[in-house]
């Protein structure tokens, strides 16, 4: 677990808990879910950009952390009333989306297309868990029913969260490799993958 | 006896049923983030769950006292957290940066925060909440211990290279799901 991480690894751990959690409730809710989470980042960046120098310290990054809580508390109270189908499930997971390290992760980058390359990730691998997750665990696809029975009912369960985003981060990792991504993002030197430093 | 009984069946509920880390997720980026050798992961494991035993505590006395104002409960989590993030840290844990230049504290927040929403959701302000809370915990620290040992598996140097990544200790945590869930999908 020391070694380099690849982008999708860091991807993966950066918004673990929107991975597992987002994508139980199918296909809408994970993009609500997801598209929540880079409108929340948007912001945190753009107010990260008033005042650099005071967010970059230990006080400034308590109140950003503060500041993405709040506003993902705000969401989770407005949105159920416009997505009214979806209201039900609107539950603690959304308010934790203001504390999501992905949120965090490109602040100090200046370059935009680091922050456009980890969420097109995030949001491409959200729709992969929960596409999975919703066809094979209920047979269904944006709520269109399409198996008379799920053909896999564990998909819907918490440990089918784990297995879902295992077997789609495996096949993101090879595809990324396969089509040279990572060597492209690096010569580019948008991205610095970082290491898991202890 | 029967008192006794459904104490005993409420915490194998929580401990198992209804896993803080495997069946809700909560903590499970700390989880896999910070969990040591196994030699070290005892006295970590026991700090990280002291910490949120506090954060669990307090929550459960200040949410009773503060329901009239349901509203404030996210900045009485966030501080709680904060007050044990800084519990972990004086114990030399939590320390330096994580990736992308991210503090460690962020990985600890989130599993805090989770685990006191999670607990508040699960309560209903009398003695059995303590025993929901003493199985989250216990919950909590067996899953440390194990993560640790199956990541020191995992790094052993023989181990092919693909062995070492993450997904392979998300199939890992979900059998373990599966395993505490009783297989109940088949």
């Amino acid at each position: 677990m020391n070694d380099n991480l690849t982008l999708v690894n860091k991807i993966s751990l950066l918004a673990l808990l929107a991975l597992l959690a987002g994508t139980a409730n199918g296909v809408l809710f994970a993009l609500i879910f997801a598209l929540s989470l880079i409108f929340i980042a948007l912001i945190v960046k753009f107010i990260y950009l008033i005042n650099e120098s005071f967010f970059d310290q230990k006080e400034g990054q308590i109140i950003l952390w503060g500041l993405g809580l709040g506003i993902s508390y705000l969401l989770h109270a407005l949105l159920p009333q416009i997505f009214k189908s979806q209201a039900q499930h609107f539950n603690y997971y959304f308010i934790l989306i203001g504390v999501t390290p992905l949120i965090y992760a490109d602040l100090r980058n200046s370059k935009l297309s680091k922050f456009i390359i980890n969420h097109t990730l995030f949001l491409d691998l959200m729709l992969a868990v929960s596409i999975l997750r919703e066809l094979l665990g209920q047979g269904s696809l944006l709520n269109y029913q399409i198996f008379s029975k799920a053909p896999l009912s564990i998909a819907n369960r918490p440990s089918g969260a784990f297995l879902i985003l295992a077997i789609s981060a495996f096949i993101y990792e090879i595809l990324t490799k396969k089509l040279n991504l990572e060597t492209y993002i690096k010569n580019d030197e948008s991205i610095n993958l970082g290491s898991e430093e202890k | 006896m029967s008192d006794m009984s459904e104490m005993i069946f409420i915490f194998l509920d929580q401990l198992l049923k209804n896993n803080l880390v495997l069946i809700s997720f909560t903590a499970v980026l700390l989880i896999i983030v910070e969990t040591p050798k196994l030699r070290s992961a005892f006295k970590e494991g026991t700090i990280i769950t002291g910490a949120m035993g506090f954060a669990a505590i307090s929550a459960w006395i200040l949410s009773y006292y503060l329901n009239s104002i349901n509203f404030v409960f996210p900045a009485v989590y966030f501080l709680n957290s904060l007050i044990s993030i800084k519990i972990i840290k004086s114990y030399g844990l939590l320390q330096g940066e994580w990736i992308s230049g991210l503090k460690r504290e962020i990985i600890a927040l989130a599993g805090l925060l989770a685990f006191q929403f999670n607990l508040i959701d699960n309560i209903a302000y009398n003695y059995q909440d303590l025993i929901i809370i003493t199985a989250s915990l216990v919950g909590f620290y067996l899953i440390f211990i194990i993560v640790a040992a199956i990541k020191e598996q995992l790094d052993l140097k023989e181990n092919k290279k693909i062995f070492k990544k993450e997904y392979t200790l998300f199939l890992v945590l979900a059998f373990l799901a599966a395993l505490i869930s009783g297989f109940d999908f088949i």
